[in-house]
């Protein structure tokens, strides 16, 4: 035990001499991305470039992009004696094409950076662009219920829709390139009336669904012609409802159920306690006639009520 | 007669009742001041800050505890003063029957009315100490005072009725839940000899339950229902037509509360040898 303690001591001693040598750059150090592969980060102190694994990257704004970020443990450990760095956050796409780099000085102050990978640069203005090699939209559930679609078969028949679609009808499409590691949203896919719409965010000016959905129609959109695509979203849609009954989904069904609970609670029901309190006011005395009567007649305001706002509905 | 009764049974509910009032008013004053040690910009000691975290949830408990105590108060003053020996010493008063309900109803639903009266500006009172610097500025008043003159240039004198029949129905339902909460214990008193606390709760359970399902189902089918009938309708209309539902509303609620009535009575007049 002794000399386990002894050896971790050695070994902590030695790294706080040997740490400082390397003071030239704030080189961090991470736990292996993937299994077997080392990692190994050096940041320039001017923070406008990253060097990694032979490659360089360059700092960029990336807030266009929608990625998913991974956390790479290990890289806030031991930087204290660094250039008053008091520890550096780490995290980077799947395949490492972009990093996130948060460092936090000992003053209190800190620098978020993004840096791309060079060699990616080219995709990446592809992709602003709107050129993604591959178009995937999202139902959101279940999860995984994605359909891959050629970009090209999006911008089928040119259309203005004169009714907005409902949110819930409408799912995100991203677009993406090379590996996948590089993804931005691009518009949405909307379902409507049995057809599906893609709506770019480019066209219309906004990337903010609900914005888009509240705001001023007719919406310029792209109705999708192509054949296997629209099947392939009708199966994803289907899935998506996760509904076979189509009980919930079906507008038709429901608007039914809606009118038959208004007509059961404030037609059936006050018609039938009217008739039977207007016997009953009539048959009986005292303390029960007005109790009677005034159920009877609260019955027949709450018919009444009902019948006038549905003439009145019906005729407007 | 029912002055006096009413009297008797008000000085008997509300002599409890106010210490409950004042404080929940007192620890929504205290919580909003956790509040605001939570949200301030300044550096507390942490015993001030972990102390103020928990003091936020005064309260929130203590609002819940005021509400369940208004309803526990009108339940108590119901069965003491209906089913256990002063029972019979009520019975034997020189007056009807209906009259010792009315006074009991219209005491319970004034003390649920006041309750949400005090619950209210208790929340208010919160959360203008615990956000007060933040949220409920001059441009906060200004704001609230546009979106007001706006509603009155949209609908005008409507908003007047509206507000009228919202406290209305809000009056109706406070009876409907007294005289629920009162045919449970009759319920109860009726159907077991003893235990009978525990029969009425477990009644109010169940009742309350096949409520709130009935509720459920109006909620998922017949609120889309009248919203697509007010959304087919023209602007010209739709003041109108909404008004009439919330009359329709009110006396929708008030057919149970006259079926619950007359349940009631006609359980105390026939059903229970009380005299």
């Amino acid at each position: 035990m002794k000399k386990i303690l002894s050896l971790c001591l050695a070994a902590l001693l030695a790294c706080l001499f040997l740490l400082p040598a390397a003071a030239e750059e704030v080189t961090v150090t991470g736990e292996p991305a993937e299994p077997g592969e080392g990692m190994r980060i050096i940041l320039d102190k001017t923070y406008t470039h990253l060097y990694y694994d032979d490659a360089v990257y360059s700092r960029a704004d990336i807030s266009r992009l929608s990625l998913i970020k991974e956390s790479r443990k290990g890289a806030d450990v031991g930087f204290e004696e660094y250039n008053g760095v008091e520890g550096i956050s780490l995290w980077a796409t799947r395949n490492n094409t972009v990093f996130w780099i948060d460092v936090s000085f000992t003053d209190g102050s800190n620098i978020t950076a993004t840096f791309l990978r060079d060699s990616a640069r080219t995709a990446y203005e592809r992709l602003l662009r709107g050129e993604p090699d591959k178009a995937v939209v999202d139902f959101n559930y279940p999860i995984g219920n994605e359909v891959n679609i050629k970009p090209a078969v999006l911008r089928g028949e040119s259309v203005s829709l004169e009714e907005m679609p409902a949110a819930s009808n409408c799912f995100y499409i991203r677009g993406t390139v090379g590996d996948g590691d590089l993804q931005m949203k691009m518009g949405f896919v909307a379902y409507l009336d049995g057809e599906f719409y893609y709506v770019s965010f480019d066209e219309v000016g906004d990337d903010n669904l609900y914005d888009i959905l509240w705001g001023e129609n007719p919406l310029p959109a792209y109705r999708i012609t192509d054949a296997e695509t629209c099947a392939a979203l009708l199966d994803a849609w289907d899935a998506y409802l996760g509904d076979e009954m189509g009980f919930v989904y079906d507008d038709s069904l429901t608007g039914l159920m809606g009118t038959f609970t208004l007509i059961v609670f404030f037609c059936a029901i006050p018609l039938a306690l009217f008739v039977v309190f207007l016997v009953l006011a009539i048959r009986s005395r005292g303390v029960y006639r007005k109790i009677h009567t005034a159920i009877c007649t609260c019955s027949g305001v709450t018919l009444a009520i009902f019948c006038i706002v549905a003439i009145w509905v019906g005729t407007i | 007669m029912l002055k006096k009764l009413l009297r008797y049974d008000m000085r008997a509910m509300f002599r409890y009742w106010w210490i409950a009032a004042l404080s929940c008013v007192v620890f929504a004053c205290a919580g909003g001041g956790c509040l605001s040690i939570l949200l301030s910009d300044r550096s507390y000691p942490f015993f001030v800050t972990s102390m103020a975290g928990m003091g936020v949830a005064l309260p929130i408990f203590g609002m819940s505890a005021f509400a369940i105590l208004s309803s526990i108060l009108v339940f108590i003053r119901f069965y003491r003063n209906f089913f256990t020996d002063e029972g019979y010493l009520t019975f034997t008063l020189p007056v009807g029957r209906h009259q010792l309900l009315n006074s009991k109803l219209i005491s319970g639903t004034s003390l649920l009315a006041a309750t949400i009266a005090v619950l209210l500006p208790s929340l208010l009172l919160m959360l203008a100490i615990g956000f007060g610097e933040y949220v409920f500025t001059p441009e906060f008043f200004r704001e609230i005072g546009e979106a007001l003159s706006d509603m009155w240039e949209a609908i005008g004198a409507w908003s007047i009725l509206y507000a009228a029949e919202l406290i209305l129905l809000g009056l109706t339902t406070c009876l409907f839940g007294v005289l629920g909460l009162s045919v449970c214990i009759t319920l109860a008193s009726l159907l077991v000899k003893k235990a009978k606390v525990i029969t009425a709760i477990a009644i109010y359970y169940g009742a309350s339950s096949i409520l709130s399902f009935v509720m459920q189902l109006l909620q998922l089918f017949g609120l889309p229902a009248l919203a697509d009938l007010l959304a087919g309708t023209s602007e010209a209309a739709a003041p109108g037509i909404m008004a009439l539902l919330l009359l329709g509303g009110i006396c929708f609620v008030a057919i149970f509360c006259g079926l619950l009535y007359l349940f009631q009575y006609r359980l105390l007049d026939r059903k229970l040898n009380l005299a």
